[in-house]
């Protein structure tokens, strides 16, 4: 049997989280956070199936580039990655991998914000030294 | 570039605005350093070319039901 006390705190939890899934927005078009906070990534990490980058990945990508990663990646800005350490494993066993992203055409110029991902991909072409589709 | 994407989400623009834009958008992805070896960059309704223009340009004016 569940502690009367345990089942408050178990759907308080339920709770919260269904608050979290009907008022949090992070989509493509548009950015809605819950709470006064601001966004949850603690939640946003377990919703898009993403993994926490950590100090182990760091190091992997210091070692198999021979440079520190870069600086969008040391400093946590990129603070979460889909497969990355299955991607490592590959490159370190000497198989190939590609880089695909691109863009939805918006305005006459990109901004800033647009440069993010751009940066970062231009920096694995160089350190992995592998090709890229845009 | 997915200028047919674009073209379809945004009611108000027109396929020759979204294309020139992502041809703009190209020329600033260009000046990020990518290794010209290794780098292919595409516009969507150029690449799959042929009847795509004319077939986005009649989808977006279709229902789906």
């Amino acid at each position: 049997m569940v502690e009367p006390a345990k089942k408050v705190e178990e759907e308080k939890k339920a709770v919260e989280q269904h608050k979290y899934e009907v008022d949090e927005e992070v989509t493509a078009f548009g950015v809605h956070a819950s709470s006064e906070k601001g966004i949850d990534y603690e939640k946003l990490l377990v919703r898009f199936g993403c993994a926490a980058m950590n100090d182990d990945l760091k190091a992997k990508i210091l070692n198999l580039t021979g440079a520190k990663p870069h600086r969008l990646i040391r400093r946590d800005i990129f603070f979460c990655h889909r497969d990355l350490d299955i991607i490592l494993n590959r490159y370190e066993q000497g198989k190939l991998f590609y880089l695909y992203t691109g863009r939805g055409p918006s305005a006459e110029a990109l901004h800033l914000g647009h440069a993010i991902p751009f940066i970062i991909c231009k920096y694995l072409q160089e350190a992995f030294d592998v090709p890229i589709v845009i | 570039m997915t200028d047919d994407e674009k073209f379809l989400y945004r009611p108000e623009l027109e396929l020759d605005k979204v294309t020139k834009m992502g041809l703009s958008n190209i020329k600033d992805i260009i000046a990020f350093g990518f290794d010209l070896e290794k780098t292919f960059i595409f516009l969507d309704t150029e690449y799959i070319q042929y009847l795509y223009p004319n077939t986005i340009k009649v989808q977006k004016n279709t229902t789906l039901n």
